[in-house]
């Protein structure tokens, strides 16, 4: 029974907001018909498309993970932008800055990956930390902070920057050093899908386990059901949290290293933007299941994956995907509440009618 | 010196603006008891429809009409979920601004498919007089105006009118209050619509009350730094305006420094990042707190 | 005599629960009615009826011979109702005035014209006597005061039917009289009066007629001077009560816990307890009895970790403790029932299971290595439901769904059966009907039996002298004065709450 109402809100909001957009597009004289199929080519129509899908979906998978573990605590990550960006940055110190060159790839590559965990980390203790015991809305700390950290990033790859290429007028980093590149996990047909899938897929199975299945999930969640209730039952919530954010921060970073050795392999302006926000739409489409966050994540790796193709085939701005991602998750969210609200009606209507029929009213008016 | 420091000023608040339009009127939603994270999204949603309906229409005023049309749609779903439906406050408004930041990317892609390049330039207001700064010239139109005007009309509703105080007991203690005859949710909703349509047009204010043209994701966190502001200014209109004069003088100090070609360590990024830095610095060390009782708690009673 | 309000066959239906079935009875011009019921009874259900808050299900309600449908409050208000409710409806940050004309406007325009009201005000409080100043914060008023805010707050808008839910809840008993003059007063000045209470005594001192409400029922209406206060308790139980407990004296000379000079500050920096000792002994219970809001809810909180100890401290056995965390509680073995179930003590949108294993789940047998075990959890969870009378389908049972009783008794379960040295309750049976609150106090004293030191605080002295061995009052953060539990003195007891020091100070 509670699996079913887990699922319900995703699927009202995905088929509401689905629709909702298409309206949008025939108000605007489009055809959804023709947006959607030119969506459907693009991301799962070839076998490049579906491993483009699956690229895009691997950062969402663990950006989304990132944003569960926040928001199942009572604290909500809205920075895994920032950190991704942050991480992608701590990833690049090690896999492009000529001091690190020599380094063999089986030290280079993870030492990358934890370096940029741990500015990916720094970056969530800081709204962390200042939530916790501060007091200081933690949306607005992480939405400043990813402003700062994609300007600081542009700043850096600019020519002057420590991570911008020497020689180079375009505002870039170097290429990543000779064999740090994340191994690719297909020869040939599936051509780009690289080891991070795994490594995303083994983390969602480590969430799963945790949150479910481990005592220190079991207080983060009830730290985000009832935070007094919590404390009173003697965990240390402000400790929690504060660590909860550095795990989501480190986990977006990750996310960001992934980013640079898996698919960009090098830094540039504004490189991966969004993904840290459309984690959050994963987060809410997969209704915090860190099992569910692998489906949403392909979907919306699939809006992103197609949105080239369905702009050339329906005349469509790519941009229409972030607009459909918006209105899902927002009937995602009013989903997950309507059912309680319109039952809660009907509930009392029934009622109050057999009470009605109950008493025989013998005068007065019947007042609905 | 003097003359430096007023017009200092002068230029924060041009460059505050839109700010201070926005923030004026968060900070009656605030006060009410609701969370306006979305002020981002419906600020942008204001700033493409005055755009486009100016630009179409060829009217400032028919722009400025449509701009804030579009924010209140914008704000009617956002607060209709949170207000009516009691939805989380803070994942409704992450949803609004993707929603916002899709519909005004699309909207703008669709619109520069059919235009050519040149005809994108949209009417616009114009400035009522000119600042000179020697080597640059700032102008200023009637949104200065109305944002000076607008900021002690805030102080005075909120303090001094039975609206105002039907809206701070609204966001203290809404189950007294409804046990006064106010209408809780209507009342929320209501300064939800107000503020709604305000951040629409400082929208406005950034398009067709300056640059004339629509940039996606142009606000660039304008409403977060707006809440910024309220938190900081301990959500009072004064402290607030507070807040958004010292966001528009770290804007202005950026301009300074393109325009007097200043240097300083990291260059023109630099000064961008600032306004955000000093956001974050303000509100890190403000006394936290004074936050309405009720504030960001969704009310459970049965009101229409 | 004029008829005023009268109310016939109203009944009025949630879902899951009938709050009021069939409930008929009038009020005449210059009487006082009281509505007696327990807990759950109806009776806030009836009033809020009556205000036009809730809408009946079924009924009718005349007002001075009219038929009246009440959709809102302001039709209430319109007939000249007005309704002083038990949880105060002030808005703490603004000042008497503003709260008076809060919803009204003082003129055509929206200007709020706050130089006319407070004079009104001043017009109105002096009138009565009250002595009320028109510009203080309502935050900065006692709470006897602001009782008077919300009286004024409907002879303004000229109420001449008062209705009144539990007046004297949160007053002392020198207050209370005070009230009970002006309410006197009122009556005698052509006003009705609706008053909702449990307490008996009330009842036989104000009231002209009675009407006693069981299970939102009519058990009766009867005149003041035809019935006795047994036999309202009987009609308002429904059965024999059973209202004295046996207090076994002390039988242990060991201190469990004792609490040195302390000292805890609020956010404020106010000092909010103030160099406090007292010790309680292996099977004894300390109760602690005071007005709401004199520091019992920081007592509890300093003993159970979630406030800063400023200066003192805190012996549990032998360990001496300055400072406390939450977590050290549950591993010094006490236990703590909290003062809001639903904000404290449960998390309800967990199962039954999950609640029951709330503390300690980070302890073996819960979790082994943090990995938790579930099959324990299950079975911990079905033996607490059977030991403990919980009612409820199952332990997967979201708490939520669970009655207010039931709730109690999850956290009775989960802070008992581990069998504490050491047992914090704070108002361990407010909400609760007669049954659960049997429940809770005999549990209370089953462990006292066993031998757990026990330190109860509540605001209902009844309940404090029903279990307790000895009985502090607390006021400003002060003990008045301790004293046995036996041949107490209410009336001294009253004194103590208002902050008069007790002369049998004992050790």
């Amino acid at each position: 029974m509670k699996n079913r109402e887990n699922i319900i809100a995703p699927i009202f909001g995905l088929v509401v907001g689905i629709l909702v957009s298409s309206l949008l597009l025939i108000m605007w004289g489009s055809s959804p018909l023709k947006a959607f199929e030119g969506l459907y080519i693009g991301s799962f129509g070839t076998l490049g498309a579906i491993s483009n899908t699956l690229i895009k979906a691997i950062p969402l998978i663990i950006g989304g993970l990132a944003v569960i573990i926040s928001y199942k605590s009572g604290i909500f990550n809205v920075g895994v932008e920032g950190q991704l960006f942050f991480g992608a940055m701590g990833g690049a110190v090690i896999a492009t800055l000529p001091m690190f060159q020599d380094l063999p790839p089986f030290i280079s590559i993870p030492l990358s990956i934890v370096v940029a965990m741990m500015f990916g980390a720094i970056l969530g203790f800081i709204p962390g930390y200042l939530k916790a015991y501060r007091g200081i809305n933690e949306v607005v700390v992480t939405m400043l902070l990813n402003y700062i950290i994609i300007f600081f990033l542009s700043q850096q790859v600019q020519p002057g920057g420590f991570l911008h290429e020497p020689g180079v007028t375009a505002n870039q980093s170097a290429y990543i050093h000779e064999g740090m590149k994340l191994p690719l996990l297909f020869s040939g047909v599936l051509t780009k899908v690289h080891i991070g899938l795994i490594i995303a897929i083994v983390l969602v199975v480590i969430v799963w386990f945790v949150m479910s299945r481990s005592s220190i999930g079991f207080k983060m969640k009830a730290i985000g059901l009832n935070p007094k209730a919590a404390q009173y039952a003697g965990m240390n919530m402000n400790f929690i949290q504060t660590n909860v954010m550095i795990v989501s921060g480190a986990m977006a970073g990750l996310a960001g290293a992934i980013e640079l050795l898996g698919y960009h392999y090098r830094l540039v302006e504004n490189f991966s933007l969004g993904i840290g926000y459309n984690a959050i739409a994963v987060a809410l489409l997969a209704n915090l299941s860190p099992i569910g966050v692998v489906l949403s994540a392909i979907f919306f790796g699939a809006l992103q994956a197609g949105s080239i193709t369905m702009q050339i085939v329906a005349d469509v701005p790519e941009s229409f995907t972030k607009l459909v991602q918006g209105i899902v998750v927002f009937f995602v969210i009013a989903g997950a509440v309507l059912p309680k609200i319109i039952n809660k009606k009907l509930t009392m209507n029934r009622l109050a009618k057999e009470a009605l029929e109950a008493n025989q009213l013998e005068e007065g008016q019947e007042d609905a | 010196m003097l003359n430096a420091i007023i017009l200092f000023i002068l230029s924060g608040l041009v460059m505050g603006t839109p700010l201070l339009i926005m923030s004026m009127g968060g900070v009656i939603t605030e006060r009410s008891g609701t969370l306006n994270l979305g002020l981002e999204g419906t600020m942008l949603t204001g700033a493409f429809f005055s755009y486009y309906f100016a630009i179409t229409t060829g009217s400032v005023w028919l722009g400025l009409l449509g701009g804030i049309a579009g924010g209140l749609v914008i704000a009617l779903f956002h607060g209709i979920a949170m207000i009516y439906w009691n939805t989380n406050q803070v994942v409704t408004a992450v949803a609004i601004n993707m929603a916002a930041l899709g519909i005004t990317n699309t909207l703008m892609g669709k619109f520069s498919m059919t235009t050519s390049a040149g005809n994108n330039i949209s009417p616009g207001f114009e400035p009522l007089f000119k600042i000179n700064l020697g080597e640059a010239i700032i102008g200023v139109n009637w949104f200065f105006i109305l944002a000076l005007i607008m900021i002690p009309l805030t102080w005075f509703v909120i303090q001094k009118t039975t609206i105002g105080l039907a809206i701070r007991a609204v966001g203290e203690y809404p189950t007294a209050a409804a046990t006064m005859g106010i209408r809780v949710r209507r009342v929320r909703m209501l300064c939800f619509l107000y503020s709604g349509a305000i951040a629409a047009l400082a929208g406005a204010a950034l398009t067709i009350g300056d640059v004339r043209v629509f940039v996606n994701n142009m606000t660039a966190g304008k409403g977060f730094i707006a809440f910024a502001c309220i938190v900081f200014g301990r959500y009072t209109a004064m402290g607030t305006a507070f807040g958004a004069l010292v966001f528009g003088i770290s804007e202005a100090f950026r301009n300074y420094i393109q325009i007097f070609a200043w240097s300083i360590p990291g260059g023109y990024m630099t000064s961008i990042m600032i306004p955000y830095i000093i956001t974050l610095l303000l509100l890190i060390f403000s006394k936290q707190g004074n936050a309405p009782k009720a504030w960001a708690i969704p009310y459970e009673g049965d009101d229409n | 005599m004029e008829t005023v309000l009268k109310v016939e066959n109203l009944s009025k239906i949630f879902p899951k629960v009938v709050a009021n079935d069939n409930v008929s009875f009038d009020l005449k011009k210059g009487e006082i009615v009281a509505i007696l019921g327990e807990n759950g009874a109806g009776k806030s259900t009836l009033m809020n009826c009556l205000y036009g808050i809730y809408h009946p299900t079924k009924g009718d309600i005349y007002i001075k011979g009219e038929k009246v449908k009440l959709t809102k409050i302001e039709d209430a208000e319109a007939l000249g109702i007005g309704m002083v409710h038990q949880h105060f409806m002030l808005v703490e940050d603004l000042t008497v005035a503003e709260n008076i004309i809060l919803g009204r406007k003082t003129g055509i325009t929206p200007y709020l014209d706050l130089k006319k009201v407070e004079k009104a005000v001043k017009e109105l409080s002096d009138r009565y006597n009250f002595g009320l100043n028109p510009k203080s914060k309502i935050k900065d008023l006692s709470v006897g005061t602001r009782q008077r805010v919300e009286i004024l707050k409907m002879l303004y808008r000229n109420a001449d039917i008062l209705i009144l839910d539990e007046a004297t809840a949160v007053l002392t008993p020198q207050e209370t009289v005070e009230l009970f003059k002006t309410l006197k007063h009122f009556v005698d000045e052509g006003k009705s009066i609706l008053m909702i209470t449990h307490k008996l005594e009330e009842v036989m001192e104000l009231a002209d007629r009675v009407v006693v409400l069981i299970d939102g029922k009519m058990a009766g209406s009867v005149n003041r001077v035809d019935t006795n206060p047994r036999q309202l308790a009987n009609m308002m139980v429904g059965r024999d009560v059973l209202m004295d407990f046996d207090i076994k004296p002390v039988v242990h000379d060991n201190l469990i816990l004792q609490v040195k000079n302390l000292t805890v500050k609020n956010n404020h920096g106010l000092e909010k307890i103030k160099n406090l000792s007292f010790e309680i002994k292996q099977g004894e219970i300390l109760g602690v009895a005071g007005v709401d809001g004199n520091g019992q809810a920081e007592l509890a909180e300093a003993l159970t970790g979630l406030m800063k100890i400023d200066k003192g401290e805190i012996v549990i056995g032998e360990k001496v403790f300055t400072h406390l965390k939450p977590k050290m509680i549950y591993e010094q073995g006490m236990s703590h029932i909290p003062q809001d179930r639903h904000e404290r003590g449960l998390v309800l949108d967990m199962t039954v299971n999950e609640n029951l294993a709330l503390e300690g789940i980070s302890h073996v047998p819960f979790s082994y290595n943090g990995i938790i075990d579930f099959k324990y959890i299950k079975s911990h969870g079905k033996a607490m439901i059977k030991d403990y009378n919980i009612k409820c389908y199952d332990g997967s049972c979201p708490t939520k769904e669970l009655s207010g009783g039931n709730q109690q008794k999850v956290i009775v379960a989960r802070e008992i059966d581990r069998k504490p040295n050491i047992i914090i309750a704070v108002q361990p049976t407010r909400g609760l009907d007669i049954g659960a609150t049997e429940f809770v106090r005999n549990k209370l004293l089953e462990e006292k039996e066993r031998g757990a030191a026990v330190l109860l605080i509540s605001t209902e002295l009844e309940e404090i002298l029903m279990v307790s061995n000895r009985i502090a009052v607390i006021h400003e953060g002060e003990f008045m004065g301790v004293i046995d539990n036996k041949n107490v003195d209410i009336l001294e007891l009253g004194l103590m709450m208002t902050g008069m020091r007790g002369d049998k100070d004992e050790k």
